[in-house]
């Protein structure tokens, strides 16, 4: 067993929420908690109540949410689903077309009727839910999520609808 | 699933459960079938409604499990895993028996729960929406190749309440107060899943059976030792063999202080009693309330799972006055 450096509620909480309400106007997200290990920049998005007993090493705690601090850090795919149906803020509402053009790794321009209003990562959503991470930078909006969901085997069926 | 064999003994079949198993031959037919996909609606997921009318569109041949909401049984031959809802964490795919084995823990929002041996995560996901993602659940597991299946799993389906520890079982620490419920699914000779399509068929070794047995009376052991006074443990394996279920539960609680609950009956499961005796040992006698699973009984893999109550702490004599 390799050894765990401790997990610990992180310094810089404050500025995480307030970077998520300033981009994605989700307010103050008051169900989670973020953490950190002493031995990397992870951030790990975990319910608010959660108090992880004393002597029990941890690698992670809850859902990765970042690898390092934002506006540097990407947000994950799985902690974008949190509260991307909530978010109002650089929020990329896609039609069928364009999902099914998005998850086949397309980069999608304002050809295809999508407003691009927003700037940065983005929340991503089908008509059916919410997708994941995307980003909006020279015009497109690309693709951030897991690459798996691309290229995994076997194919993913349609995704314009649920 | 890779199995040790040792070349010197010969493998048991399946056939020497004849004793225990009723109608052999109903029971060696069913273990060669392949087995349905489950799936089940995530119900931290708000819109389950639609959660639910897309699986009836994308497979219109799902039927309702009855004994569990938003759960439905999939032809063998469905491929659940590529619908975009699966790959969003509205749906994940778990044996039946697997599901009904981890909603026997019957965790509560709020408390702090064990799930020994977690990896690749569908017991975890169930207990942590069982908690609503309220309170605090520690997903273990012992092999560090299948920590990334386990988070992977945990982190679609949205569960916020866990961490993952990467731990031999029976060296977790005690922590203060104990846990409320520990889920112990202890690795064992996976005879139950000769239905998978990568599942255990072709016999067993008695020495793999054994040191299998030793392993699983030491984590229902280290179980024991940190569940709370009053507390519940949920032992359970994928295998038919007494000497891993039924024995274990006898060796591991000889020092008492422990009940085998009875589990009330689930609308359309046929659970099959324990068994005290086998091979010419018999068992604490409570071992009965265990509940097996036979595949020619149940269209689901085999199964095991026994609910252990640890006795309430005595009450002192202070309190008594």
């Amino acid at each position: 067993m390799s050894a765990t450096a401790p997990i610990h509620p992180h310094p810089d909480d404050a500025e995480i929420r307030a970077w998520l309400d300033a981009h994605f106007g989700v307010g103050d997200l008051p169900e989670l908690s973020f953490w950190v290990r002493t031995d990397s920049q992870t951030i790990w998005a975990a319910s608010a109540g959660i108090a992880p007993p004393e002597g029990v090493p941890l690698q992670s705690l809850g859902i990765k949410a970042f690898r390092r601090l934002p506006p540097r850090g990407k947000p994950t795919s799985t902690f974008i689903a949190l509260f991307g149906g909530r978010a109002t803020r650089n929020v990329c509402d896609l039609n069928a077309a364009q999902t099914q053009a998005f998850i086949s790794g397309e980069r999608l321009t304002a050809a295809s009727g999508l407003p691009l209003d927003g700037h940065g990562y983005q929340v991503v959503r089908a008509p059916w839910g919410v997708l994941g991470c995307g980003e909006i930078r020279g015009g497109e909006l690309k693709s951030l999520l897991p690459k798996h969901w691309l290229y995994g085997q076997p194919p993913l069926d349609d995704f314009a609808e649920g | 699933m890779s199995i040790w064999i040792d070349p010197e003994s010969p493998l048991q079949p399946l056939d020497r459960y004849a004793p225990i198993v009723g109608d052999v031959d109903a029971f060696l037919a069913a273990t060669d079938r392949p087995l349905p996909r489950v799936i089940w609606a995530n119900p931290l997921r708000d819109d389950l409604e639609a959660i639910a009318a897309s699986v009836r569109r994308r497979c219109p041949e799902a039927v309702p499990v009855p004994w569990r909401p938003y759960t439905w049984r999939l032809p063998p031959e469905a491929r659940p895993g590529a619908w975009p809802r699966f790959v969003t964490g509205d749906l994940h795919g778990q044996e039946e028996a697997a599901i009904l084995a981890a909603e026997l823990l019957d965790a509560q929002p709020g408390e702090t729960i064990l799930d020994m041996c977690a990896a690749p995560g569908g017991k975890s996901a169930i207990i942590a929406t069982a908690m609503r993602n309220q309170g605090t659940l520690i997903a273990n597991d012992r092999k560090a190749g299948r920590l990334s299946s386990l988070r992977r799993t945990l982190e679609r389906l949205g569960v916020t309440c866990a961490g993952v520890s990467h731990s031999d079982g029976v060296r977790l620490p005690e922590i203060e107060g104990g846990y409320d419920r520990i889920m112990v699914d202890a690795p064992c000779t996976c005879e139950g899943t000769s239905r998978k399509a990568d599942g255990h068929r072709g016999g067993t070794s008695p020495r793999y059976r054994n040191t299998a047995a030793q392993i699983q009376v030491s984590l229902l052991r280290r179980a024991i030792k940190l569940v709370k006074p009053g507390g519940r443990i949920v032992y359970a394996t994928c295998t038919y063999a007494p000497e891993e279920n039924e024995a274990v539960i006898d060796a591991a609680t000889i020092a008492g202080g422990f009940t085998v609950c009875p589990i009330p009956p689930i609308a359309g499961v046929h659970l099959a009693p324990g068994v005290t005796e086998w091979n010419g040992r018999t068992y604490r006698d409570d071992v009965r309330h265990a509940a097996r699973l036979w595949p020619h009984q149940n269209d689901t893999g085999g199964f095991f799972a026994a609910v252990l109550k640890r006795q309430d702490a005595p009450q002192s004599k202070k309190a008594d006055r």
